[in-house]
């Protein structure tokens, strides 16, 4: 999703960013959306089912993507790499920023737009 | 500090199908007219070390560093709340502070302070330009950050919004 206001302002750049969203499937993450969501509301994620250990890497790694990027560490890369090539770790880091910076432009588009 | 995945191939990255459409993305941003380009790089460098990409940081835009972008005022965006910034540069860094730093408890006065300097559009555009320069963040998370050459290297954009890394400034 891309904020109402971006859309109606920059039209022909919100579909390619929507696009990328779409790529990038997103909407397949729910667990690591609210992982990112919690990291940055500074609250505990509800995840509403039982994780896989894939996903609970997903989650980890998703949080401190949100939080601090540069913290990520060798570990939880590691934990992603036990279930995921390293193309796919590469999709879903891409997935997990297209996750984070959807979070951010909908909670600024709302107070500056 | 070692990569956590191979290093990407080329200036599509690991030219996947997900990373054309980034790259479109990306580029169609970098097309956008309607802020100045001292601005996108005050931007850019802000968003780049607030990631700490050390390949971002590296670079220097050729357009800007053309219109006046220089060391000394690369230097103080690390403190442009103090500094003696042009007061637009200020407010977009402001904006980039609360995007990737403070989404949740945005100043009651950006959006004025946005207002003041920029058109609607042109704070539509702030946010891409900044979502779009955040793709740091996958290289970064990864190590795949690294430099392409020693020292500071001059980036050209082309009229298709793509990147060419040049020569070292």
């Amino acid at each position: 999703m891309i904020p109402a206001g971006i859309v109606e302002l920059q039209p022909e750049v919100s579909e390619l960013l929507l696009a990328a969203q779409d790529a990038a499937q997103i909407s397949e993450l729910p667990h690591c959306r609210a992982a990112v969501i919690a990291a940055l509301e500074n609250t505990v994620p509800e995840y509403g089912a039982h994780l896989s250990m894939l996903q609970e890497a997903q989650c980890a790694f998703a949080e401190q993507f949100a939080f601090s990027v540069s913290d990520v560490s060798d570990t939880q890369v590691l934990a992603l790499r036990e279930h995921l090539s390293e193309s796919d770790v590469w999709a879903f880091v891409v997935a997990v920023y297209q996750l984070d910076m959807e979070t951010r432009l909908a909670l600024l588009a709302e107070e500056v737009l | 500090m070692s990569a956590r995945i191979a290093p990407p191939t080329g200036p599509r990255r690991y030219n996947t199908p997900l990373d054309d459409v980034m790259c479109d993305f990306e580029s169609a941003v970098a097309r956008l007219e309607g802020l100045d380009p001292i601005t996108v790089e005050a931007v850019r460098l802000r968003v780049a070390r607030l990631h700490d990409c050390r390949r971002c940081r590296a670079v220097r835009y050729e357009v800007a560093r053309n219109d006046g972008f220089d060391d000394e005022l690369s230097a103080r965006i690390d403190t442009y709340e103090t500094s003696d910034l042009a007061p637009d540069l200020v407010a977009a860094l402001r904006l980039v502070d609360a995007v990737l730093l403070t989404p949740t408890a945005v100043h009651p006065g950006l959006r004025a302070d946005l207002a003041e300097h920029y058109s609607p559009a042109q704070v539509a555009q702030l946010l891409l330009v900044i979502a779009r320069f955040s793709v740091n963040k996958a290289l970064v998370a990864l190590r795949v950050d690294a430099p392409l050459e020693d020292g500071t290297t001059l980036l050209t954009v082309l009229p298709d919004g793509s990147n060419a890394l040049a020569r070292p400034v």
